[in-house]
């Protein structure tokens, strides 16, 4: 670095300091007219705490937080072990009578304390084809459940406090 | 002193609908927002209507706050996008006006700080004038506020070596106005 370098990089320093101590202020009432536009705006619900964690990166601002919690990688990856395990049983997704049995197991274990709810489930289940469509209709909530999982890992991992070394 | 969980609790309470705890949060942060606008587009009415435009975009936006960048950086980010198209609009529009009016009257210098406002005091102020608003911003972000050259990306949503090209670019520009000013007045820069 030459002296006229140095003199500049010195220079540039000092009057940065400077302008950054003698920062313009917004103009008298800045504040009112900011609360007067905003008394106009329409406000949209906030989405629940744990969708929070979302990256920006994933979908855009506009789509509703439950459709865009689908491209989650934990959401994906929830949807990949359904995959691996309905390959890996392959038999599972080809015979109906086995998947009509465990979704009709599944209903009748839970109907005492959901009854209302799964109900319909049942009944659809007993249908011809039925059972793929109660397959198809509860697909989501593994998704959900996986990132609800993530999400909840990740929260006790973010709130658990900093491990002292050496002490 | 109002602290940084003072801050989110006004962030968690505007999430919520309320306009105090957003009064609050403007109150805190306006003179930043609008001296970085003012500093990117050189014009104080320009300045105000993009900082009034960012807090009111951030108002609607704040349920879709995720906290994962700082509520200052999120608002200076909205602040230096709105204020760098105002610049690039003003500087078209100037353009196309100086195309009009080149066989009639001499054009007006539709420049920075063309309503004669005084932005940056000293020597540095005039000399940022003659940089793209992109370069000013950054000059503004790295300099001025001290931040880091991630961060300063981040404001202005653009790859870490974009901002390092755009600041190198701007450092060369500020010097030789510095060689220029030095030659035309040696004792002034001596100081």
């Amino acid at each position: 670095m030459t002296r006229e370098d140095e003199r500049f990089e010195q220079w540039l320093d000092e009057a940065a300091r400077d302008a950054a101590r003698t920062s313009p202020r917004a103009p008298f009432g800045f504040t009112d007219r900011v609360l007067a536009q905003v008394a106009l705006e329409p406000r949209t619900a906030a989405a629940p705490s744990w969708t929070r964690t979302l990256p920006a990166s994933v979908g855009s601002d506009p789509l509703p937080w439950w459709t865009r919690v689908f491209a989650q990688p934990a959401c994906a990856l929830g949807f990949l072990v359904v995959g691996v395990a309905f390959l890996w049983r392959g038999t599972l997704a080809q015979s109906p009578e086995v998947v009509t049995g465990l979704v009709s197991r599944a209903f009748a274990a839970l109907a005492p304390f959901w009854g209302p709810v799964v109900e319909p489930f049942a009944r659809l289940s007993a249908m011809p084809g039925g059972e793929v469509c109660v397959l198809l209709a509860l697909l989501p909530f593994a998704g959900l459940l996986s990132y609800g999982c993530y999400a909840a890992t990740a929260a006790l991992a973010h709130h658990a406090p900093a491990r002292r070394i050496g002490t | 002193m109002e602290s940084r969980s003072d801050e989110s609790t006004w962030i968690e309470r505007a999430r919520e609908g309320s306009t105090d705890a957003f009064r609050m949060l403007v109150d805190r942060h306006r003179d930043r927002a609008y001296g970085l606008a003012l500093r990117i587009t050189g014009s104080a009415e320009e300045a105000e209507e993009v900082a009034q435009d960012a807090f009111v975009r951030v108002w609607r936006a704040l349920p879709e706050f995720r906290g994962e960048a700082s509520f200052g950086t999120w608002l200076h980010t909205i602040v230096a996008r709105l204020a760098l198209d105002r610049a690039a609009i003003a500087k078209t529009r100037a353009r196309r006006e100086t195309a009009l009016e080149a066989a009639g009257d001499p054009p007006a210098e539709a420049t920075f700080a063309d309503e004669g406002d005084p932005l940056l005091e000293g020597r540095l102020g005039r000399m940022l004038e003659d940089l793209s608003p992109i370069q000013r911003a950054v000059v503004v972000l790295y300099h001025l506020e001290d931040r880091p050259v991630l961060e300063v990306a981040t404001v202005l949503s653009l790859p870490e070596n974009t901002v390092k090209t755009h600041l190198s670019h701007a450092r060369s520009a500020l010097r030789a106005a510095w060689e220029r000013e030095a030659r035309s007045t040696p004792e002034e820069t001596r100081r």
